[in-house]
């Protein structure tokens, strides 16, 4: 073997996977089409589009640095890789109040306009693909289960229930309130009374967070999501909190897909 | 004295100025290295502790899990397992080209710019400005910065190469040469799809990048240059030729053909081509052959004499480090496989699968040519054969313990409690408990035993070392000298004055 030969050996064993590994998905991927929803089968027109809002890209650097990746998934992976979707709550859910059954795998327009796709490294904590969904939900078992205990009739006289605003109106200050619920679980993830969403069980090793506040003059009434107060201080959150708290609230991978690209047998309209 | 003829006298005066030339930087690295190795580990065993005590140290925010895993890791690769390979590069290419190094300042000064921004990056990772991308955590600008100073290293090897002296290239020379050419095409592919074009590509295809570039690093960079270092540790301190000079080849072919493939299999069902997930996942249990090719040709060649077996480090480091890569693909292989990937895909087994890769294969083999080089470049031998066979068998305990206890059945009952539909997650996080002790105590065989290491070492970077013709080897009763003429090198003494200044 000449060392010519050996390094067209090398260019070409490297080369070829080099492009069909890297080169080409990552260019074919970069370009990728939206989807669009299908007339008669959707009974809609539009394309599909990962909803977002806030400050979710600063989030998202927050999330990747402070390694919340290494412990939390966002992908809920098709059967033969796993029985992710079946796992309630991590796909979708099997019973939406209003969409049914939301359950579905990840697929690429989820990430779209997002830097760097949070897959993970393990799952030492859950999957947080659909984190905002589950918190969604128990913010609506949450206010419930307040308004039973401060006796507000949530079935009016009609028989027809309140809407979640009639409950959050009734209810105040009382109402559950999604980001300090995130701030305290970043806070100290094992304060008792602190219940994981989609998870009965109160135990977790995910880290307390420090460096994610600040302790200020406790003036006046006080802020409304200060984590603790004592020693005429509380305790805020910082800005980089605020927008990984911000980047939680909007993990959602369950929108509607087209009706092409729904895998399930009982295959459903995507709606408007 | 009678029976040195010419040419053998010549051949000592090469090596030794070969040794002489490259002392300062191979030694800067190795030492340093270490330091870094016992630093990541450190880092390790604080990760370890937080996932079964996540209050310990809470007031810390720069020792929580998500900044001591990435820190430890990259100052594994960056830290201990890119310098120690540098250092093996350089010293051995020059060796096996017979020239010495005329650059070596250079080399040097290279190493301490390295140094500063592993350091730097470390720094950034653990206050939390890092990128949080495993293996590439480090900030843009100290990874691109790496990748410079790492020229002005490895050029040196490559003109070395390019300039060599005798007709025959070794086994080790085309192994080195590989890693030398696929280190930086990895490293600027990785660092141009994982980072560079952060904002402007694919989500999914910038987090497949760093997977492709995991697996690259582990099976262009640091394989090749474990396998080099073996294949010249074995013959040379047995005194007998490799055992299959075709099989070593074919090793080499097969690991440059199969080695690009894989890594995609860490994306197994996320929403990339399924193509790619699958061709990984193929090409890592095919990974398994050049591993057998290198076993069979090591553990041969050291059979051939067993006695330098018995009493060497160097060779026993190195014989380990060949059980370890087999070891450590052939886990990989059983992992990899679609059937086991949707339980280890998520699961601990794969950190522990990249532990066993870099501490029981690649670091094995680095510690065997450190035993070895060490010696001939500072002209002292280790000082106590008792610390390196400690060093060797608390290793060794803790990373078979990592290997089969944490990565295989804890990452099994892992990915075991993650697959039940029924079961929630926290009852999996509380499967793990028992596993996330047994790293922490894996761990802290490791930096004992990297302690006695690093101690060692360092005396003899301060030239505490013994000073003698006879190496030091695990037994006193060694009927031969295992590593071969080197120790005739005091005889040249009265020829040349400049051989003892040093």
């Amino acid at each position: 073997m000449t060392v010519k030969t050996f390094f067209y050996g090398l260019i070409a064993s490297f080369g070829v996977p080099w492009l069909v590994m890297l080169v080409v998905p990552y260019g074919s991927m970069r370009s990728m089409e939206p989807v669009r929803y299908d007339e008669i089968n959707d009974e809609r027109t539009d394309l599909f589009q990962a909803k977002r809002s806030g400050r979710t890209s600063n989030g998202s650097l927050v999330y990747a640095q402070e390694g919340c990746a290494m412990c939390h998934s966002q992908v809920t992976r098709p059967s033969y890789a796993g029985v992710d979707v079946f796992r309630e709550g991590q796909g979708g859910t099997k019973s939406h109040p209003e969409r049914g059954d939301t359950r579905r795998i990840t697929h690429a327009w989820d990430f779209e306009r997002e830097d760097r796709a949070h897959i993970g490294e393990a799952r030492i904590g859950p999957d947080l693909g659909n984190f905002g969904n589950r918190l969604a939900a128990l913010e609506v078992s949450e206010n419930e289960a307040t308004a039973v205990a401060m006796g507000v009739k949530i079935v009016k006289e009609d028989k027809s229930r309140l809407t979640q605003k009639e409950i959050i109106a009734a209810l105040g200050d009382k109402a559950f309130d999604k980001e300090l619920y995130l701030y305290k679980h970043l806070y100290n993830p094992r304060e008792e009374g602190l219940n994981d969403p989609g998870d009965e069980n109160a135990w977790s090793v995910c880290q307390s967070n420090p460096q994610f506040f600040k302790k200020v003059g406790n003036f006046g009434q006080g802020a409304a999501t200060a984590v603790d107060v004592k020693d005429g201080q509380q305790v805020v959150a910082n800005d980089r909190c605020k927008s990984l708290v911000n980047y939680l609230i909007n993990l959602k991978k369950d929108g509607a897909v087209p009706y092409a690209m729904q895998y399930a047998k009982n295959k459903k309209k995507a709606g408007k | 004295m009678s029976t040195i003829t010419s040419p053998v006298l010549e051949d000592t005066k090469l090596r030794a100025d070969i040794d002489r030339s490259l002392r300062h930087p191979v030694m800067f690295f190795f030492a340093s290295g270490a330091v870094w190795l016992a630093i990541s580990l450190l880092l390790g065993t604080m990760a370890s502790i937080k996932t079964h005590a996540p209050d310990f140290m809470s007031c810390c925010s720069f020792l929580n899990y998500g900044r001591t895993m990435p820190a430890h890791m990259s100052a594994l690769i960056y830290g201990w397992g890119a310098q120690a390979a540098f250092g093996v590069i350089i010293w051995l290419m020059s060796r096996l080209s017979r020239q010495e190094c005329k650059k070596s300042g250079i080399i040097l000064a290279a190493g301490h710019w390295w140094n500063l921004m592993v350091a730097i990056g470390t720094v950034c990772v653990l206050s939390g400005s890092g990128t949080g991308v495993v293996w590439m955590a480090f900030p843009q600008a100290i990874m691109i910065s790496l990748v410079l100073t790492y020229f002005f290293i490895g050029i040196w090897a490559v003109i070395a190469f390019r300039v060599r002296r005798g007709g025959h290239i070794y086994i080790s020379q085309w192994y080195l040469l590989a890693a030398l050419f696929w280190f930086p095409w990895v490293v600027i592919s990785g660092l141009m799809f994982g980072q560079l074009f952060l904002g402007d590509g694919d989500a999914l295809m910038v987090t497949a990048s760093t997977a492709w570039f995991r697996s690259a690093l582990m099976f262009l960079f640091f394989t090749p240059v474990a396998a080099a270092s073996a294949y010249y540790i074995a013959p040379k301190v047995t005194g007998r030729p490799v055992y299959s000079y075709h099989l070593a080849i074919f090793g080499f072919w097969a690991l440059a053909i199969v080695g690009p493939w894989t890594g995609m299999d860490r994306m197994m069902g996320a929403p990339i081509p399924a193509f790619m997930q699958f061709l990984s996942a193929g090409a890592a249990v095919l990974l398994v052959v050049p591993a057998i090719a290198l076993f069979i040709n090591i553990i041969k060649t050291a059979a051939s004499n067993k006695d330098a077996l018995a009493h060497s480090p160097s060779l026993r480091f190195t014989v380990a480090g060949a059980m370890g890569m087999l070891i450590f693909t052939l886990m990989g292989a059983v992992m990899s496989l679609p059937s086991a990937l949707k339980y280890t895909q998520f699961s601990i087994a794969q950190y522990g699968l990249e532990l066993t890769g870099l501490l029981g294969f690649f670091s094995m083999c680095m510690f065997g040519a450190i035993y070895f080089i060490v010696p001939r470049i500072t002209n002292r031998e280790w000082i106590s054969a008792k610390m390196i066979s400690l060093h060797f068998w608390l290793f060794i305990y803790g990373i078979v313990f990592i290997a089969i206890f944490y990565t295989f059945l804890g990452g099994f009952m892992h990915g075991y409690a993650l697959e039940q539909v029924g079961e929630s997650i926290m009852a999996s996080s509380g499967r793990l408990y028992p596993y996330a002790i047994g790293l922490t105590t894996g761990f802290v065989f490791l930096l004992f035993a990297i302690f006695m290491f690093c101690c060692h070492l360092l005396f003899m970077w301060l030239r505490l070392g013994r000073r003698s013709n006879h190496p030091t080897l695990l037994s006193s009763h060694s009927p031969s000298m295992p590593h071969g003429p080197e120790g005739d090198l005091d005889k040249l003494e009265p020829m040349d004055s400049n051989q003892v200044a040093h």
